[in-house]
């Protein structure tokens, strides 16, 4: 069931790899300065949020009331994080609308979750030693694909989420957003500043990438036909000196917008520096780039989506969709600068797109092989764009 | 009389297990009076470990499912250090070893048992070509083989996350960043839910290697390199060819773990980006380093390990921090190998002098 | 002038010290004065080097004092004891090999500067040198240098520190006559400029030579100072070991068949400087050929072309008439040839490992000892308990490392060891260098033994007088050349003495 076009975020599983590495060296860290981050751990708050159940959900649980008082026992649902809740980016985004959702409950659910799981073997007997803790549900944030659904497979009466999954059983399912569109409006914001060469700092080559890359296109082909995107792929979403050295390098090739999906604002302050517009992906930065922000992802429907689930699975009405939920992703807050003119653009494409009369994916399109894509007359739907595989014309980079 | 640290002159291997035990009681107080300062119960902590561990069978399943990889790497590692060669490069086989597998298992059609030797086969060559160059290296020009080792890991990982994102990516599931699942795994052991008979592997291993180092020539010409090159070339020994082909069996064994995990890990039976291996490497390392490359001392440090690491799952689902949980694994070790180093000296009491005579002159 | 009446510099009052158990010093009490060569004599295991130790800082002595300048010192470390003015020369070096003999005179020394270039580094050191009146390149790499260079540079090393108490352990047991004479020539001038020099030694002549007092040790207690002067050798020994010294060799003609048959051989050492020019040399079984030179003239590499640890550039080299000039150390060790190495630590040992596996080392091989890839382990143990018994190794036990053995012990482990594989032909390198009195005399008489079972030796030492006894024939070596051959009835003392240090002329003249 299509929800909804929309935009998208990465897949996070760069991220994940990074934070491994960076769990890698915590092992290797272990034996030199094992008191040193015992210490650390107890300065700041990691043990605190690790725990999180539904303490630390907001005081306002008890006011928002809007559920059914819970019968009997709370439910247990559980979320599996691939980073750390406090990652300013998609774990971040999950979290919160994590503890909005047990609070629109009012305490017919609790929830918990353990952050910076990444992608060994081990996952999968997280996976089973939460199912043995009596877990109802289990929310994973990235697609653990065979370290999750195999125990998803011998547990049927565990409802498993899987964000930018594609297993599709009666207990587990798939979830997303439609990136191309969030990524079309950015282009044509782009375009209209003026934008004609816009450089992206993107992770890994996934269909994720591609909906960037291409909707960040034809958005500025809508208003510029000339315009062009660079990419460069750092191959993580979380290296501050990678993204600087990239940003340095789109702008020394003279991009005029520059765009990334960062889990970090690095990219945001040369932009800034370089006096050349820039948008983030899935936070508000705006104070990473004061003159030059121009918008962002909004991930916020994440929200409603779990308070949709769980209110599911207390009425016991729970199933499991057939195919993938693609949520929706709006653009969030301008940035001060922006001109009116600019808001004006991206409002009347998105109720263009909205209304069904535009479409990202228009043939005819060649992709950047000259190959082409999609023929005259003939447009692909967010489903197929959860599948994508190529960038379009105009696209080039590394 | 002042006390003062004397090294001894010979090695009891009681005292030195001995040593080593109280050395990880005592970083386990450490951590305890850690815990308690953030606010912990480590009495809970502890008992919520052992729960884990040996409260159910899954427990024991899960150590021994963990455990495999950690042996296979350190069993390799363990091997080239009797030689005093530093073999940090097993994470780096072990992927390798675990690409030939997996590369076998997707894209050859065979009857399954024929598959799974063919594989077992290739993640040995691959083990042992991602060491060839460091072993050649080592041996014939006296290329340091710690940083061509090192060095290679991160190759193997990209190798893999290239292999799991573009040629061998599965694009028919549209899993976004994984191949293929192999279409074969090793039996299960009867009556066991989640542990292949690839845990026997290991275990075996060690008791070769160990008989190998016991009681053959080949052993003993390793430990002799090991103890003294220039004395293993006047005894005749052909101390490059040796290094080579140690270096080589070392990698093989690391290899042979990617085909062990890739084939019975539940869950685990495709690559995904880098993933794949939670540092096997640097753990196999540590075991290696604090078995001081004994192998029967490999399979109890790799399984006390092992376990630490399958009680962490269950920890970090209670909401301990696994920088807390690294944090207590990292005292212990650190109060292992203490108790190691602590076993080779004594205290001893010297008569000294009370004052010296000056300054009980300028004393006031 | 008697030492007695010079001020002390050090003090030794009771000192006692054990090793597990094993009392190594039991009440010592001794004085070192200034302005005197003091004499540590003692066998093997007598407590002299641990009392060096000591007075290095090395040990501490569990009860006891070391008085200093007036006051009582316990020093903690080496450097403490440096501080104090006392320095040791080990007997095993501890130089930087891979630096140059500049670099290891200036490491660790405070008054080194932290940014210096290597040509000051070199200027200095050539200074200090030209002080001392001790002369090594001071640009060569330390593993280029002969053992005897190695201890000139330690030796330096320690002056430089500005050591008042200079201790030498065994120092002449790497050198040659000549070198040993330079060598005294320095104890004499640095005595004569105030300071003390230890010296450590089991040679008794070179003892009775150089020494202004002499202390016996044994057993770890001490037995008596005297004055050097009216001392003699036979006093001394006995004194020692309670024994009379010296081997007796009997020399008869040699009747065997040539073994050992080197034809213009030429060879380069490790810094690719030719180190044997052009030799002919040949050994008949139930012959010791004796090697004379003085160390780093190419004895090391004539036994290692022999023994197959370095290949030829030229020429041929024939074991029972067999050409060897290529062939494997073990292809060689195969023929029945034994090889007891000038570096036993470094290179007929592994220290680490338990006596019975050094015990072993160039015979596990064996159908005795193994069978197929599989070694016999019983019969090891009885074979290396049997080398121990018969070399008179002394250990707690074949299962300790032998590293944890004193020199001596490791010596004679090597010695037997390398005996028992040489049917036909032994190359012993040094074989009773730093060995005492009643130790060497045990290897010798094995030497012997081996010859009179029909082996060939060859036998290098840079002890001219050992090898006049024990030797059937003697070569000179002077620049790894053959200075010339001697048998029996033409030894001569002083002409082959001035062969060594290459003054053909003298001789013709």
């Amino acid at each position: 069931m299509n929800r909804d076009r929309r935009l998208n975020v990465p897949p996070s599983m760069g991220a994940a790899m990074q934070r491994r590495q960076f769990l890698r060296l915590g092992a290797l860290g272990a034996l030199g300065v094992a008191g040193a981050s015992v210490l650390a751990a107890c300065g700041s708050d990691d043990d605190e949020e690790s725990t999180s159940t539904s303490g630390a959900a907001s005081p306002t649980t008890a006011a928002s009331g809007s559920s059914a008082a819970p019968s009997g026992e709370a439910l247990k649902v559980h979320f599996v994080y691939v980073g750390p809740p406090d990652d300013n980016g998609w774990t971040q985004a999950h979290d919160i609308a994590r503890q909005a959702a047990e609070s629109a409950l009012g305490g017919a659910v609790e929830t918990s979750f353990t952050p910076n799981i990444g992608f060994d073997a081990s996952t999968t007997q997280l996976f089973e030693q939460l199912v043995a803790d009596g877990y109802k549900m289990i929310v994973a944030n990235t697609e653990y694909a065979g370290l999750m659904t195999g125990v998803a497979d011998a547990n049927p009466d565990v409802a498993f989420l899987e964000c930018n999954g594609h297993h599709f059983t009666s207990n587990c399912f798939g979830y997303y957003m439609a990136h191309e569109t969030t990524a079309y409006l950015m282009g044509v914001a782009a375009a209209t500043l003026g934008a004609s060469k816009i450089g992206y700092i993107g992770a890994f080559e996934t269909a994720t990438f591609f909906n960037d890359v291409n909707g960040l296109l034809l958005g500025a082909r809508s208003v510029n036909p000339e315009a062009t995107v660079q990419y460069v792929n750092v191959q993580t979403f979380f290296d501050p000196q990678k993204a600087a050295v990239a940003a340095d390098a789109l702008l020394s090739d003279g991009v005029d917008f520059l765009y990334g999906v960062m889990d970090e604002p690095t990219f945001l302050q040369k932009a800034e520096e370089a006096g050349v517009w820039t948008g983030y992906w899935n936070l508000d930065f705006r104070s990473a780039a004061p003159t030059k922000y121009v918008n962002n992802f909004d991930l916020t429907s994440f929200a409603p989506f779990y308070e949709e689930q769980f209110r599911a699975l207390v009425d016991g009405t729970w199933k499991a969709p057939s195919e993938v939920v693609l949520l929706e992703c709006p653009l969030g807050e301008w940035g001060p600068e922006v001109p009116q003119e600019v808001k004006d653009a991206v409002a009347a494409a998105a109720a263009e797109l909205e209304s069904g009369e535009l479409s990202v994916y228009q043939g005819p399109l060649n992709d950047n092989q000259g190959n082409e894509v999609v023929p005259a007359g003939e447009t692909i739907d967010a489903l197929g764009a959860y599948s994508v595989g190529f960038a379009v014309e105009g696209v080039t980079g590394s | 009389m002042t006390p003062r640290l004397e090294r001894r002159l010979d090695t009891d291997l009681r005292r030195t297990g001995v040593s080593r035990l109280l050395g990880a009681v005592t970083g386990l107080v450490v951590a305890a009076l850690l815990l308690v300062l953030t606010g912990r119960n480590p009495v809970t902590v502890l008992t919520d470990s052992l729960d884990a561990v040996f409260g159910s069978k899954r427990g024991i399943e899960g150590v021994a499912v963990q455990s495999v990889p950690i042996l296979m790497c350190a069993l390799g590692v363990a091997l080239s250090l009797r030689m005093k060669v530093w073999n940090i490069g097993s994470d780096g086989q072990f992927l390798a070893g675990a690409f030939m597998a997996c590369g076998l298992g997707i894209n050859v059609e065979a009857p399954g048992w024929l598959l799974l030797v063919m594989m077992a086969v290739g993640s040995i060559v691959g083990g042992a070509l991602w060491i060839v160059v460091p072993a050649a290296g080592r041996a014939h020009w006296g290329v340091n083989e710690i940083i061509t080792t090192l060095l290679l890991n991160f190759v193997a990982v990209q190798l893999v996350v290239w292999a799991s994102l573009g040629f061998w990516r599965d694009r028919a599931s549209q899993v976004t960043q994984s191949t293929r699942p192999v279409p074969v795994t090793l039996p299960r052991i009867p009556g066991f839910d989640s542990v292949s008979i690839g845990f026997f592997v290991p275990l075996l291993l060690a008791v070769v290697l160990w008989a190998v180092f016991r009681s053959t020539k080949v052993g003993y010409e390793i430990d002799t390199i090991g103890g003294n090159p220039r004395a293993a070339a006047f005894a005749g020994i052909d101390v490059p060819r040796r290094i080579i082909v140690v270096m080589l069996v070392s990698g093989a064994i690391a290899g042979l773990g990617g085909f062990l995990q890739l084939t019975g890990a539940p869950g685990a039976q495709a690559l995904n980006g880098g993933g794949f291996s939670r540092s096997y490497g640097l753990s196999g390392f540590i075991v290696a380093a604090l078995a001081g490359a004994s192998f029967p001392g490999v399979i109890v440090a790799g399984l006390f390990i092992s376990a630490m690491f399958y009680a962490g799952i269950a920890l970090q689902t209670k909401g301990l921090s696994v920088y807390i949980i690294f944090g207590i694994y990292g005292l212990v070790l650190v109060g292992v190998a203490v108790g190691e180093v602590a076993a080779r000296y004594r205290l001893v009491r010297v008569v000294a002098p009370d004052t010296s005579p000056s300054i009980e002159a300028v004393a006031p | 002038m008697s030492a007695t009446l010079r001020p002390l510099a050090v003090e030794v009052r009771d000192v006692t010290k054990s090793f597990g158990g094993v009392r190594a010093l039991d009440g010592v009490s001794l004085d070192l004065a200034e302005g005197e060569v003091h004499a540590l004599l003692g066998e093997n295991g007598a407590g002299k080097t641990t009392l060096s130790n000591i007075l290095c800082g090395l040990y501490r002595a569990d009860a006891g004092e070391v008085i200093v300048g007036g006051g009582e010192r316990h020093f903690q470390s080496p450097a403490q004891a440096i501080e104090a003015g006392i320095g040791m020369v080990h007997q095993h070096f501890k130089l930087v090999n891979s630096m140059t003999v500049a670099e290891n005179l200036h490491l660790g020394s405070p008054d080194t500067p932290r940014v210096v270039s290597a040509r000051a580094l070199v200027a200095s050191a050539q200074r200090m040198m030209d002080d001392i009146g001790l002369v090594v390149d001071p640009t060569a790499k330390v593993w280029q240098l002969s053992v005897g260079e190695q201890q000139r540079v330690e030796i330096l090393r320690v002056l430089a520190r500005g050591a008042r108490v200079l201790i030498l352990d065994e120092p002449t047991a790497v050198l040659a006559a000549t070198e040993a004479d330079e060598l005294f020539a320095v104890m004499r001038r640095l005595v004569a400029g105030g300071r003390t020099v230890v010296f450590i030694s089991h040679k008794l002549n070179e003892v009775l030579q150089v020494s202004d007092r002499i202390s016996v040790l044994r057993g770890g207690r001490h037995v008596v100072t005297r004055e050097a002067a009216g001392a003699t050798a036979r006093e001394l020994a006995r004194l020692m070991t309670g024994e009379e010294m010296g081997i007796e060799v009997e020399h008869r003609e040699v009747t065997g068949e040539t073994v050992l048959e080197l034809r213009g051989v030429t060879s380069r050492n490790s810094r690719g400087v030719v180190a044997l020019h052009d030799v002919d040399l040949s050994v008949r079984g139930g012959e010791i050929l004796g090697v004379a030179g003085v160390s780093g003239n190419g004895q090391t590499e004539l036994a290692e072309v022999v023994t197959g640890l370095r290949s030829p550039e030229a020429g041929t080299i024939t074991i029972d008439g067999v050409d060897v000039s290529a062939a494997s150390t073990r292809r060689i060790a195969d023929l029945g040839v034994g090889h007891i190495p000038e570096d036993r630590i470094g290179v007929g040992m592994v220290a680490s490992a338990p006596v019975k596996d050094n015990a072993i080392l160039r015979h596990y091989r064996s159908d005795e000892l193994s069978s197929k890839q599989f070694l016999r382990r019983d019969r090891i143990l009885a074979f290396a308990t049997s080398i121990v018994e018969a070399g008179r190794v002394q250990t707690r036990s074949v299962h300790m490392p032998a590293g944890q053995m004193s020199g001596g012990n490791q010596q004679r482990l090597v010695a037997r060891r390398e005996s028992l594989l040489a049917d036909r032909l032994l190359v012993a390198a040094h074989p009773t260098r730093g060995l005492d009195v009643l130790a060497a005399k045990q290897v010798q008489s094995a030497i012997v033994e081996r010859r009179d079972a029909g082996c060939a030796v060859v036998m290098i030492s840079d002890d001219l007088d050992e090898l006049l006894v024990v030797a059937d024939r003697v070569a000179v070596m002077y620049e790894g050349r053959i200075m010339g051959v001697f048998d029996r009835a033409s030894f001569d003392r002083e002409h082959i003495g001035l062969l060594m240090g290459g003054r053909t002329e003298a001789v013709a003249g």
